[in-house]
């Protein structure tokens, strides 16, 4: 009798258990995103598997538990649509298309939109104009008329989306969204971005700017005429400058509906931001889709432990000074020499690894690292055995000295905290797999000098890992491949060097310079330096201003 | 003894309550128009005035003073709409008079968020001058396309006339070899008997200058009721502004509004989300120099009685409280004698408003 009460007893608790889980998941079922297919607003389509469509975006919504569809706006909006989403219209919204989203996120909706700028190509709706003044208000963002021009931008450049690339940094707010950005120093590509302006403390609602750059935002419409254009220079007064803010979130605390705006079409569209890497589903722009799947996330209001985890085939490490988040990846190399000294500077052990961008390497010390560290490499860049650089890194600068000029590594970084973490493009260290020698010192002027304590062949293994970022050189020009297959890097200005890679169409090189004719410039990955054929390229600058290497 | 004594205790209520009621007919004593009442208590009632509406503290001929007064009398509760900040939350009822550019697409969404959540909003509209360089609440854009995809209501572009030829009035026919005119301001009594604000109503209203309203409220589950309608003499005429300028007009079918009952004042009501608009299509209807002219100039009496109430009404039944019937003194001697309504019930063109071009030499 007692056992039957048993049983009886678990069966309704399993029955309790189906029924809260399928409760759970009809709740995940439920929630709806539309997308905005109003035709005469020229927009990205969800319908549209192309270049330009937001079939990608559609599927990471998707793939977060949502069902997705489109509307035309000439009808109101469901009442059961959680999340709107409208991406590069190319016209300005009508008062009723507005008047239709308004009514969504008064009842507590949510709204994505990405606007590029006023003049490039379309004209979305401008600073002062109805979404401007709605959402300035209500929460915080508003819209303004300028067009990010990076110092190398040409009239050619600007006219062209594909030729006005920048990448946007992700701005050190404290924000589930971008966090990982942050941690893990991952830009965002853009194609012609305009600016925006977050403000915290808004009437009505809290925004928070996700995205910046630093430079300046060209707000006169007269650079896009083909005849005589106003030059690109920035005007005080007009333009703004200094960090501008190119993507943003804002959540009204009155009704508790949440908006994401972005300065730009593109980063969401199949092709540009979203595009996989040719052949595969690992994306191209990691930072692009990260961002687009916890922006759907956020705006779907799922919980964060419920939030996509990053892309997997990625290196997620932070260069914090942390080993946290160091699971199984890298080679341990252990100081082989009896070394009691416990000052910060005596190395106990390295690990380390290489992906296909990067050194990445974790330093213990036998007493907490030193704020003034410097560490010191002797590398074998070209990988014929012998030493032909060392390479200085501390928390200032990183450089190494080639004749007489030290050479900056601006996308090199170092973190010092429980252990010094480092990160070091392999077109600087080689990819040998091995670091012939890594000695540590201070950077302090000290009146008694400390030796430095060495290790020599610290093993750094290759993993099968794409970085995050696949480049995180600033301040200079950029072009994409857009051949249709690979096209190859070049030892030197012709066909005649040999070749050292090739890259993949899609795939964006910083430019350095370029030869006297202007047929091949000059271009640096994370992993090759070397020259490529410019008519393989598309530059977001002209050849002509490239300054020529000799 | 107790049985009788229950008998007696249950008749004394029964003849003191309710026996005197039978046979007695409900009356509603009419309130003078000048006495303070409670009637709108604590309603907050909002004015938008950012484009060119009617102003509540303009006492001059295009101004509202008048009819803030009155409800100010009821102690309603007046504020301006400040569009800058968020829309308020206390809105009982919005009041629209007829504003003379269109509203901005921001200003377009927060009040149609307003309106569709329940709202209530009293929408007076001018007529279409299509001469006009800023023609503004034209059919098919902004707050009218709105309403007219969702609610299946909206004002023509047009302004309602009639040729004085075609009126049965001597005085109003033109004397023979001179251009026939259009009248556009006509005083009407085809008020719907049922509705709530015209049902009241002794006698006939005055328009000034009035397009004509579009709806369908078919198969919906909202339902409009229109409350002033024109007898079939009437047009609506889409050119009237080249008329002014050149005085010439035709009647084009297939472009006018065609000849017919036109609707010129309807009430809408959406029973699902409690949505309720009062749309007329006069400005003039509410303002000191129209609907709310008095004589003696400045005073309590009102040269269109029955514009006033309808408006009163209206405000009433957007707000969803009793309906006052006020009593009002007689107009005393105006300078102004042409303006008092004529006697006759039923359309009888009077001097227009508006400026009626004369034949040209």
């Amino acid at each position: 009798m007692f056992m039957r009460l048993v049983w009886k007893f678990l069966i309704c608790l399993s029955l309790l258990a189906i029924f809260v889980v399928v409760g759970n998941v009809q709740t995940q079922g439920s929630l709806r995103v539309v997308f905005i297919e109003a035709r005469d607003l020229q927009m990205a389509s969800v319908t549209d598997n192309g270049p330009d469509g937001l079939t990608r975006l559609a599927a990471i919504f998707q793939q977060q538990g949502a069902s997705t569809g489109f509307i035309r706006l000439d009808d109101p909006i469901p009442e059961d649509a959680q999340v709107v989403v409208l991406i590069r219209p190319l016209r300005p919204l009508s008062p009723l298309y507005l008047a239709r989203l308004w009514v969504h996120l008064e009842h507590g909706g949510s709204l994505l939109l990405a606007l590029d700028p006023v003049g490039q190509g379309g004209n979305p709706d401008n600073q002062n104009g109805g979404v401007d003044r709605l959402f300035g208000y209500e929460y915080g963002i508003r819209l303004l008329n300028g067009l990010i021009v990076e110092p190398w931008f040409t009239h050619e450049s600007v006219r062209d989306v594909r030729r006005s690339t920048i990448y946007a940094q992700p701005n050190q707010v404290d924000h589930p969204v971008i966090q990982p950005l942050v941690d893990f120093d991952v830009p965002v590509m853009m194609w012609g971005a305009r600016n925006l302006r977050a403000e915290f403390f808004a009437p009505y609602g809290t925004a928070f700017g996700l995205l910046y750059i630093d430079g300046y935002a060209e707000s006169n419409p007269q650079i896009y005429r083909t005849e005589d254009p106003a030059p690109l220079t920035p005007n005080i007064g007009s333009d703004d400058q200094g960090r501008l803010i190119l993507g943003a979130l804002a959540e009204n605390t009155v009704n508790q509906s949440r908006i994401a705006v972005f300065g730009d079409g593109e980063i969401f569209q199949n092709d540009y931001g979203l595009a996989p890497i040719p052949g595969t589903q690992i994306p191209l722009h990691a930072g692009n889709t990260v961002l687009a799947q916890r922006v759907a996330s956020w705006l779907l209001d799922l919980p964060v432990e419920d939030w996509q985890p990053l892309p997997s085939s990625f290196t997620w490490i932070a260069i914090d000074g942390t080993a946290s988040d160091w699971t199984t990846q890298g080679a341990l190399t252990i100081d082989p020499t009896d070394d009691t000294s416990i000052l910060p500077q005596n190395i106990q052990q390295v690990r380390g690894f290489h992906n296909q961008d990067y050194v990445y390497l974790q330093i213990e010390t036998a007493a907490a690292p030193d704020h003034f560290a410097r560490l010191l490499f002797d590398v074998d860049s070209d990988v014929n055995g012998a030493v032909d650089r060392t390479l200085s890194i501390d928390a200032v600068q990183t450089a190494f000295t080639e004749g007489d000029q030290p050479t900056l590594v601006s996308d090199a970084r170092i973190g010092i905290n429980q252990v010094i973490e480092v990160r070091l493009p392999l077109r600087v260290t080689g990819t040998g797999g091995t670091i012939p020698r890594l000695c540590l010192t201070t950077a302090r002027e000290l009146a008694f000098p400390i030796e430095p304590d060495c290790i020599e062949n610290v093993s750094v293994p290759l993993v099968d890992q794409q970085d995050p970022a696949e480049m995180r050189i600033a301040d200079m020009a950029l072009a994409t491949v857009i051949a249709n297959s690979a096209v190859n890097i070049r030892s030197g200005a012709g066909t005649d060097f040999s070749v050292v890679a090739s890259i993949q169409n899609g795939e964006v090189v910083a430019v350095v310079g370029r030869n006297a004719v202007g047929d091949w410039v000059q271009i640096q990955t994370t992993r090759y330096e070397g020259w490529m054929n410019s008519p393989l390229l598309q530059l977001n600058t002209s050849v002509e201003r490239l300054p020529v290497v000799p | 003894m107790r049985l009788r004594l229950m008998f007696v205790l249950m008749a004394i209520p029964l003849v003191t309550f309710i026996l005197p009621t039978f046979g007695q007919e409900e009356t509603r004593e009419a309130s003078p128009i000048s006495q303070d009442l409670d009637t709108l208590q604590g309603a907050n009632i909002y004015f938008t005035e950012a484009n060119g509406e009617s102003s509540r503290f303009d006492q001059f001929d295009p101004g509202l003073s008048r009819l803030a007064g009155l409800l100010r009398r009821q102690n309603a509760n007046l504020f301006t709409l400040e569009w800058r900040t968020r829309f308020p939350t206390d809105a009982d009822l919005i009041v629209v008079a007829g504003p003379i550019t269109d509203f901005t697409p921001d200003q377009t969404a927060r009040l149609w968020a307003y309106t569709i959540n329940g709202g209530r909003l009293l929408l007076l509209a001018n007529p279409i001058f299509e001469t006009q360089s800023r023609q503004s609440w034209l059919s098919n854009s902004g707050f009218f396309l709105l309403m007219w995809n969702d609610l299946s209501l909206r004002g023509r572009n047009d302004i309602v006339v009639t040729e004085a030829s075609q009126l049965a009035d001597e005085e109003a026919t033109q004397e023979a070899g001179q251009p026939d005119r259009l009248i556009t301001r006509f005083t009407l009594d085809n008020l719907d008997p049922e509705h709530p604000i015209t049902s009241g109503l002794d006698g006939a209203v005055d328009v000034f200058s009035v397009r004509s309203i579009e709806f369908d409220s078919s198969l919906r589950d909202y339902n409009v009721v229109p409350l002033i309608t024109t007898d079939s003499l009437v047009y609506g005429e889409v050119l009237y502004g080249t008329y002014i300028d050149a005085n010439t007009f035709e009647y084009n079918i297939g472009t006018d509004t065609s000849r017919g009952s036109l609707v010129l004042a309807v009430a809408l009501n959406d029973p699902r989300s409690n949505t309720r608009i009062v749309l007329i299509g006069d400005r003039e209807f509410a303002t000191n120099g129209g609907g709310f002219n008095t004589s003696p100039a400045g005073s309590a009496s009102f040269l269109y009685p029955n514009n006033v109430q309808f408006i009163m009404n209206s405000v009433a039944w957007l707000l969803d409280t009793e309906i006052t019937e006020y009593s009002f003194p007689t107009p005393g001697p105006s300078p102004t004698a042409s303006l008092t309504p004529s006697p006759t019930p039923t359309f009888t063109p009077t001097p227009s408003i508006i400026a009626t071009p004369t034949p040209s030499s």
